[in-house]
Order: C-alpha cells, then structure tokens, then sequence
C-alpha cells in the first residue's frame, strides 16, 4: 500500500464516519436538523464509496474479501438505507428511524477495526460475477434487516399508541424488501455454489446459518401477513428474528472452519 | 374428511408449525455438528436425510400443495383490475371537490394504472400483478423440494472429476479416474480435448485460471473458475483448478520398448511434496516412481525440473527398495535406474475439470428463480389501490391501500400531492 494511497483512504474514512456520527444525530433534532442530517449522510455515502474505491485500487481487485472489507461495505449500505428511508420511506414521528439506523453502520466499522486490515489476495472462485453479485445483495439485505431492527427499536421506544401504524410500516416494509433480498441472496449463493462446487447446497455453518435465518423471517412474515401480528408483540418478534440472523451475514468472521472464511479471526490488538 | 386435512394442511398455523420445526431442527440438529467440524456430507447422512428431515420436506411439499388447491381459483381474482381491498381507516378528505378528469390525472402521475371512473368515484391500481409473485414463490417450494427427491434417487446425479493436460482429451483419461465417483460412469457429454491452460497461483489455490478445450463440433470453448460449460441441461463441465503433469516411462535395460507410460499430477498436493506412482514390468517386478517438483509451478509457463527416485519391490504392497538415488531431471531426459532406465517424455499444463450430470439441475434452478422473483414480485412490488370518491358535498376523499403492508403512507401523500396541485 502507497502512503499516498492509503492517506486518501483514511481521509476518505475518516470524513464518512464523522459524517455518519453527526448525520444521525442531527435526525434527533429539529426539522431544519433533520434536513441537514440527510446532507451529512450523503456526504458519509459518498466517503465511503471513495474509501471503497480507494481499497479497490490498494488490492488490486473489489473490497470484497475480509471482515474488514465487508464491514466497510455493510457500514456504505446500512448508511444508504437510511438516507432512502429519510427520503422514501414512511414518515415516522419521534424517534427518527434514519437516526435509529444510521448509528448501526458504526457499530458494524467498528467490529471491522478489529480485523486484519491487510488486503488479501482473491482467488478464482472468488473473481466471479455471480460471486460479486451475491456479496452485495447479502449485504444491502443485512443493512435492510439492520432497518427493520431499528424500526422494531423505534416502535418499542414510541410513546405515542397512534403512531404505532407508521412505525409498523416502516417496520413491515424493511421487513419484507429484507426478505426478498434474502431470498435472492440464498438463490444466487446456491447457484455460486454449484458452479464452483456442483453441489446446490452445502450442510456448512453460513448455511445453515442461513436457512435458520430464512426460516424465522418467512415465520415472521406469515406472522405478519396471516396472523396480524402488528405493534409490540411484533417488533418484539423482529428483535429475536434479527438476533437469529445476524451469524448468517458474520459467522464465517469468527469461525474458521467454513469455505466462506476470508481472512484472519477478529484480533483484539 | 378430505376436505378437512386439505383446509388443515393449508391453514396459516400449519405453515408456521412447519416453519418453526424447520427452525428448530436445523439449530438443533445441524449447528451443533457443524461446530465440532464434522464434514458436510456426514451431516447430510446423519440429520438432514434423517426421518425429521424428511418428514419436514414432506410437510411443507404437503402444504404447498394443499395452498395451491384451496387458493389457485382465486388467482384471477387477485390479478383482476378492478379494485378489490377493503378500504382502510387510512384516507385523507380534501377541501378541493370531485372531479374525475382531475383524479384520472392525479392516478397516473403517481403511477396507478387500469384505472376506473364511476359517478363519484374514481379507481386505479398499482403493481397489478404483484399477488402473483405469492404464488410464485410457493411453487418454487414444490421445485426446490421436488429438485431435492430427485437428487436422493440413485443414478440422478453423477459427479466425476478428471485432469486433462493440453493437447489431451476425455477419451485419454478414460481409463484414469480420480475422485469419489468412476470416469467410466457414463457421462452425457461427447469428446472434448484441452487447447490451452492458462493459470496463476495464490497460496494452493488458482487465481485465476482459463481454459479452451475443443469441444466434438470442432467449436472452442472458453472455461474459467466462474464460467463453467453447459453442454446440455443436465451436464455441467467446470475448471475447478491447474497444475503441471508429467508423462514418464520405463524402459528395461537392453529394450527399447518401454514397459509403461504414466502421467502424474505435480501440483495436487502442493509445493515439494513427492507424488509416487506405481508401474508393474512384464518380469513381474514392481517399480514406484516418485516425483517431487522442484520449484512450485505458480503458473502454467513455469518450466518444470523434477526429482525422480525409483523404488522396487516384488509386490505392490510389500517392502520398497530404493535402486537409485534421486535425480534431478529434465524434459527428454532418461536417467538410468538399477535395471531401468527411467524418461521424462513430456510436461504439459492441466486442467482439473468436474464433469456434474445432474437430472435434477434444472428443476432447482427454475425453483430457485421462481423463489427469487416471487418474492421481489410479492414483497417489493406490492399490488396498491387507490380510491378518489367524493365525500359529502364540497369535498373529496383520497384512500390507499397495499394488499400486503397495507398502509403506503408516502405514496398516499404523493396522490394528496397530484389531487390538490393538479399540474
């Protein structure tokens, strides 16, 4: 890595996380805030795709291998759901579900800090469209379901009985769009699979980390869509179904033994 | 009676009793096997081939099924263009009285189509064929489910592997499988020969890897790691890896002719380690060659020095002597060893190719497709209605409903927006 290189990379990083710190608090505040906190996250958007160009051109090839990579792209996506949802989504009342989500990006850079941040080399499986493809639907839906969390938090901190419907479509939207894009994200990893493997399915941990996770968000629909859970009890339902599928999207960080392990076991420095 | 395990295999609480045994099994059964490291396929046997498993498939194959009886008469209803959802509380009463060329014009900004205007009221749809996708993704539970049994079926998949060095073709390795399954399980795919393999290393594996074969058309095809051959449907030719093969033979002293000839892989189990073969003379002896590269060939141009030991015994399983020291040999190169003399003919680079036959493929293609494009048909592009009637003398009522969030409250201030500005 050049020193040139790798200053842009920490400016570029360093402005995008500032950026997404200051975003999401500027949506606790007034409208005027509010306006200036959707400015500050497309700014952090922005950075961060610079920082992912940046990698790019330091590895040689996408930022798509290592935790540290993927918790760059996950934090770019989490931050991008929350300007879509400040922009296009359902308005909601106090808490501001983009000031709900936007803070899980820092979280999520924060676990990626603690990897190895050295660029690793990519093999000839992992050069594939199909295999791109997959890595950035899985994680636009991660940064989907981390909304439908924060949506689930926001509803359970709402005070207000009457703006539980606004919450609860927000709630049921990411919910569902998350879904669809875990379908799709299990559909393409199934045909990459096979492709590199010839086998459709593979009994390994991201696996079936995955159909469990698969399985409690088509439970949580059918809850939603059948039996008319809403409100509370079901933003209590999404908590524990977010629970359930955060080792789907990280598990192969922290357990070796996997195909989908990239690189290292988070080190504590 | 039928009737009543059709309405109870269809009912919601059935499919979340499957669901949530789904659940529960796969966390119970497979995690914990997978955290001790026990291989996949010994998984698979142990728990997801096991009676819970196989039952659950049949349970969710069971109330798909009976969904799609109790539901596919109402298809057309779901997809008709007419409005159909009840209304919702949630509706927004404008100051601004009726008019129906104002609210047709208000419907399509917005995007709502087949729209419908009566007297005082005034209809239009969104996403019609949004319900579809519900469907859609159900049948692909059949699909996956059905692609699954399939697979069971003895003689419904078939993996072969086999290395195949330039200038070579299937027909030449016939007789030299590798892998857990014969090459000479018959394979649904004419003759290919290898043109060219180009290749670069990072630790043991490729990093990038290309390969033309030659297929019986006499038209090139071109494989790399992500883009494997489809012959046909059911056949699937994929280059899995490369490497450096060497062809040797074994001439007895005062011969000429060479008692065997045989190719050995020198990249398969990595840097420096010496691969043997094993080759049997017509006076009954047994001679094992062993091969070990002397520089790693990280690419396919990496010329190649070998060194050969030679071995001999009585029987393939009894003790070896070793009858020459190693040597250090080249291409063209014979270097005599006790009463052989031993040649390196030629070094070529390889492909390792996986020849999958798999009846099944397409059907769990199709039914991972369909699940894909249901579910974004269903959940991403739900089917929307929107009602602009009339209310009470002076004013108009703006209404919206989504048949699967049921509330769109920013596309119904985007309709309020269209009906009062009206530009």
């Amino acid at each position: 890595m050049s020193v040139e290189s790798a200053w842009v990379f920490w400016m570029l990083y360093g402005v995008a996380t500032v950026a997404t710190a200051l975003g999401s608090v500027a949506f606790w505040g007034p409208r005027w805030a509010r306006t200036s906190g959707i400015v500050l996250l497309l700014v952090a958007v922005g950075g961060f795709i610079g920082t992912l160009g940046s990698r790019w051109m330091i590895a040689g090839r996408p930022p798509v291998i290592g935790t540290f990579e993927n918790t760059l792209v996950t934090a770019t996506l989490i931050v991008a759901v929350a300007v879509a949802v400040a922009c296009f989504g359902p308005p909601t009342p106090q808490p501001p579900l983009p000031g709900l989500i936007a803070p899980w990006a820092l979280v999520v850079l924060a676990g990626g800090s603690l990897a190895i941040r050295t660029p690793l080399p990519i093999d000839a499986g992992g050069r594939t469209l199909i295999g791109y493809f997959h890595a950035l639907v899985g994680w636009l839906d991660f940064a989907l379901l981390v909304g439908s969390f924060a949506a689930a938090i926001g509803l359970l901190l709402c005070r207000r009985a009457a703006d539980d419907a606004a919450w609860d479509e927000a709630l049921t939207r990411l919910l569902g769009l998350g879904f669809a894009l875990l379908t799709l994200t299990i559909a393409s990893g199934s045909v990459y699979s096979f492709i590199l493997f010839g086998e459709w399915y593979r009994w390994q941990i991201v696996e079936t980390a995955s159909a469990v996770a698969w399985l409690a968000c088509a439970t949580l629909l059918h809850l939603r869509l059948l039996h008319r859970w809403q409100g509370r009890r079901l933003a209590v339902a999404t908590l524990v179904a977010f629970l359930i599928t955060v080792p789907a999207f990280w598990i192969w960080a922290v357990y070796p033994t996997t195909y989908h392990y990239f690189d290292a076991v988070l080190r504590l420095r | 009676m039928i009737d009543r395990i059709v309405k109870f295999l269809a009912s919601p609480q059935f499919a979340l009793t499957c669901l949530l045994t789904g659940v529960g099994l796969v966390a119970l059964a497979a995690f914990p096997l997978q955290f001790i490291a026990i291989p996949g396929d010994q998984i698979a046997r142990m728990v997801t081939r096991g009676v819970p498993f196989v039952a659950l498939y049949a349970a969710l194959a069971l109330a798909t099924l009976a969904c799609f009886r109790k539901r596919w008469k109402a298809i057309p209803r779901l997809v008709k263009a007419t409005v159909r959802l009840p209304n919702h509380d949630t509706h927004v009463v404008s100051r601004i009285a009726f008019d129906d060329d104002r609210a047709t014009r208000a419907l399509r900004r917005v995007g709502f189509r087949s729209i419908a205007v009566t007297q005082d009221r005034v209809t239009g749809v969104r996403s019609r064929f949004g319900p579809l996708g519900n469907h859609l993704f159900h049948s692909s539970i059949l699909f996956v489910v059905g692609a699954t049994l399939i697979g069971m079926v003895p003689g419904g998949a078939s993996v072969s592997r086999v290395r195949i060095a330039e200038g070579e073709s299937v027909e030449d390795k016939a007789e030299a499988p590798y892998g857990d399954t014969g090459f000479a399980e018959s394979i649904p795919v004419s003759s290919f020969s290898v043109e060219n393999v180009e290749g670069t290393s990072v630790g043991r594996r490729p990093a990038t890897l290309r390969v033309t074969v030659r297929d019986a058309g006499g038209q090139k095809r071109l494989m790399t790691a992500g883009v494997p051959w489809v012959p046909n449907p059911v056949t699937v030719i994929a280059a899995e890896d490369f490497g450096l093969s060497a062809t040797f033979s074994i001439v007895p002293s005062g011969s000429v002719a060479p008692i065997a000839s045989r190719t050995v892989d020198l990249t398969d189990h990595g840097f420096k380690t010496t691969e043997y073969f094993k080759l049997r003379a017509s006076t009954g002896m047994y001679y094992r060659i062993g091969v070990k590269a002397q520089a790693r060939p990280l690419s396919t141009s990496t010329p190649a020095q070998l060194r050969v030991s030679v071995a001999k015994s009585k029987k393939p399983s009894g003790m070896w002597r070793m009858i020459a020291a190693p040597q250090t040999m080249t291409v063209g190169g014979s270097e005599k060893a006790g009463d052989v003399s031993v040649r390196l003919v030629r070094t070529a680079p390889h492909a390792s190719f996986r020849i999958q036959r798999s009846i099944a493929g397409p059907l769990a293609l199709l039914g991972l497709l369909l699940a894909a494009i249901g579910s974004l048909l269903r959940l991403a592009m739900p089917r929307t209605e929107a009602t602009i009637e009339r209310a009470g003398t002076e004013g108009t009522a703006v209404r919206l409903a989504s048949d699967v969030y049921r509330t769109a409250a920013r596309l119904q201030a985007r309709l309020v927006r269209a009906w009062e500005e009206d530009r």
